[in-house]
């Protein structure tokens, strides 16, 4: 380590120290002092790591707040609400209700028999009896029966699936490979049935509508 | 020429019917001209003109921008522009374009709906 010459500020005493050196005693008077940097000027300061963060959304109170990117969980500062942040796979019976910052998948033997999930993104395989909300997308890829209905972002039923409603179903837009059988059917976006798609509704609003040929539709716009 | 007239036309003006027989044009001389009764179209055609009556078409229509019809339009395959106020029945497809209005109804193999299209009514597909 390279060494360099001190000033005694009592003294005026030379020395040498190392040149990271932060304090010293003079070797002629005995007085201890520290070096210029550890003073102030070119001290070193102690650099925390940035933190990744993110937004996020209270489902309850819709305030925003920041969060670690990595968090799990978290109390929403407004009005205390815990907020889950992590996936969820449901594969069993599941009754309560649910609000995850994250994915929602409900296996093929899973039954959410909760009133509510609220989730980013839901893939629904097995059953589920409550109100589904899904802020990005909700997925049905099998047979689903939903007492309530459902919202969100993008509809998507893949093909032999099929989505019964007992309650309106909401979304900004629809791709439906499968079936969709329900009241009321309200996209505020685009509406694409493919050629193996099944519409039946009392009552659809979009605004744009592709109806592959080989679909079948029924209802009034 | 393809076009068979039914119901009453109005005396000193005429119905234009141009193009070869796989490929008709049906427009009305003079503006704020109407034809009464149903007009029926063995070839493709594209109506322009206002049209207060049925459009039965065997092959494929096209109801122009500036084209009514109170009635309702049936062809194989219909687009629409302007205004069809008493449905469309395709064999086909129907295509309701961005400036399109359909009311009452919509029957085909296939529809396809633009966004800005106006269209209230019954839908049926397949």
């Amino acid at each position: 380590m390279r060494k360099i010459e001190v000033v005694c500020p009592e003294c005026g005493g030379t020395q040498m120290e190392s040149e990271n050196f932060i304090s010293t005693v003079c070797r002629g008077c005995g007085h201890y002092f520290k070096s210029e940097r550890a003073q102030g000027t070119g001290r070193k300061k102690v650099r925390r790591a940035l933190v990744q963060k993110r937004e996020l959304t209270c489902a309850e109170c819709g305030s925003v707040q920041e969060v670690a990117a990595e968090a799990l969980s978290s109390t929403c500062l407004d009005c205390g609400r815990h907020l889950e942040l992590g996936h969820r796979e449901i594969s069993g019976e599941f009754l309560g209700n649910l609000s995850l910052e994250g994915d929602l998948k409900i296996g093929p033997k899973g039954n959410f028999g909760g009133s509510r999930a609220r989730a980013v993104r839901i893939v629904v395989q097995g059953r589920a009896s409550g109100f589904l909300e899904a802020a990005e997308c909700l997925r049905v890829e099998g047979k689903v029966k939903l007492r309530a209905g459902a919202s969100g972002g993008k509809l998507e039923i893949q093909a032999g699936a099929a989505l019964e409603t007992g309650e309106p179903v909401q979304f900004a837009s629809g791709e439906i490979e499968g079936e969709l059988r329900c009241p009321e059917a309200r996209f505020t976006g685009p509406l694409r049935v493919g050629p193996q798609g099944v519409l039946m509704a009392e009552k659809v609003s979009f605004t744009e509508l592709t109806v592959e040929e080989g679909a079948r539709v029924r209802s009034v716009v | 020429m393809g076009i068979e007239r039914g119901g009453r036309f109005p005396q000193n003006h005429s119905v234009q019917a141009s193009g070869n027989p796989e490929n008709l044009e049906v427009a009305l001389k003079g503006g704020g001209l109407q034809i009464w009764g149903e007009i029926k179209l063995r070839a493709d055609a594209v109506l322009r003109g206002t049209v207060r009556g049925s459009v039965d078409g065997a092959e494929k229509v096209i109801v122009a921008k500036e084209a009514v019809v109170s009635g309702t339009v049936r062809g194989s395959d219909v687009r629409v522009e302007g205004e069809v106020a008493g449905g469309v029945t395709a064999s086909g497809r129907v295509w309701i374009g961005a400036q399109g209005k359909v009311r009452v109804r919509v029957s085909g193999k296939a529809v396809r709906i633009e966004p800005g299209a106006e269209f209230q009514g019954q839908l049926e597909v397949g």
